[in-house]
């Protein structure tokens, strides 16, 4: 299992990867970074609510109700211009670490 | 037996004790409410799969803490904030200082609230015409897809569109009982009375749009643009420079806004239909 610092610190960088495939809202989110990671991470459902409101605070993703084919109202949310910048920096800089790491450990 | 609706309702209850907004309860609980049918798909009664369910979402006090995080206001919020604040100190002042003034001494407070208010609204479309402009320009000569210019406009919007709606409200009422005490009469027909109206009706319509459909960010351009139209035609129309403008202002956004209620009312009925 993933410790809770490295989930938190990987955290915009998965929602900002999630959300360039397309719009998207949070328990799709959820479940998808469980598919991605087999399982390996794991997150309290509630805590990817405060990561999604603060990236559109700064206005790198943004959210609009819509209602689902059940019926169900659901929030979705889609990456801006500025968040596409933000994930390519993020992708930068997490290949760098990962870089890194593996040079290390050869 | 189980009261998924009392459930339900209790745990927001206590999700808004711990801080949460009622805005992001609410999307906490379609969150809810799918892993529910998620649970209840792979067997679970309807009970144990809301106690599962509320379990994975967290504690109220965790997520209220990591909520109250989000609150510390960013920059901008700081600079909305401080034009708000100046603003009004202005307004204070004129309201304080300007009737103890022996030439000024004519000025009713009432005409005092309805100029400030509404020329602040007239400036504020203005200004947003010109930031339209320069976003439609961006977008012709640099051709991109997005552009951040477009986003930051239309966060800007939604703060701007119902305050200037506020504004030209205020400006018009105030005005009207301002007509009354000086001329006897609420409402005398004037092109400048017209031209209120149609900046009044623009902030409006722009207000509706925003909440209705905040995804949309590439029509705000143009909508901006169009309330610089209507600000600028209600202004020179208003002076008689450019004749009945305002009439025909006020005439196309009721015809906007009789377009838009017949488009939803279509749009509700082809889902109560499906």
């Amino acid at each position: 299992m993933i410790s809770k610092e490295l989930v938190a610190a990987s955290s915009e960088a998965i929602v900002l990867s999630i959300l360039e495939r397309g719009e998207n809202y949070g328990y799709a989110i959820i479940r998808q970074v469980q598919e991605s990671s087999g399982g390996q991470l794991e997150w309290t459902d509630g805590m990817l609510y405060p990561v999604l409101h603060r990236l559109e605070k700064r206005g790198l993703i943004q959210s609009r109700w819509k209602q689902g084919e059940t019926g169900r109202k659901r929030k979705y949310y889609r990456l801006l211009a500025k968040g596409r910048r933000a994930l390519e920096e993020q992708k930068k800089q997490w290949g760098t670490v990962q870089s890194t790491l593996n040079s290390l450990w050869a | 037996m189980f009261d998924r609706e009392s459930a339900i309702k209790s745990w927001r209850a206590e999700l808004e004790r711990g801080g949460i907004r009622p805005a992001a309860v609410d999307e906490l609980q379609s969150h809810l409410e799918d892993a529910m049918d998620e649970l209840q798909t792979q067997g679970m009664s309807e009970e144990e799969a809301f106690g599962k369910a509320w379990r994975g979402l967290g504690q109220a006090d965790e997520l209220g803490q990591e909520f109250r995080k989000l609150r510390s206001l960013l920059l901008g919020d700081y600079l909305v904030l401080g034009v708000l604040g100046l603003l009004l100190g202005a307004l204070g002042v004129l309201l304080w200082y300007l009737p103890t003034q022996q030439k000024l001494i004519m000025i009713d407070p009432l005409l005092l609230v309805h100029v400030g208010t509404l020329t602040t609204a007239y400036v504020l479309g203005g200004l947003f015409a010109l930031a339209g402009c320069y976003c439609v320009l961006r977008r012709l000569v640099t051709r991109r897809a997005e552009d951040a210019w477009f986003e930051r406009l239309s966060l800007l919007l939604r703060w701007a569109a119902p305050a200037g709606l506020v504004l030209a409200l205020t400006g018009l009422v105030t005005g009207c009982f301002w007509a009354h005490q000086a001329w006897g009469a609420f409402w005398m027909g004037e092109l400048k009375e017209w031209g209120a109206v149609a900046v009044t009706g623009w902030y409006a319509l722009a207000t509706i749009r925003l909440l209705r459909s905040k995804d949309r960010v590439y029509p705000l351009p143009a909508m901006t643009v169009a309330g610089g139209l209507v600000v600028l035609f209600s202004w020179f129309g208003a002076g008689g420079y450019a004749g009945r403008t305002s009439f025909l202002l006020v005439a196309a956004i009721l015809v906007v806004a009789l377009w838009s209620a017949c488009r939803l009312f279509r749009r509700e009925q082809e889902r109560t239909l499906a």
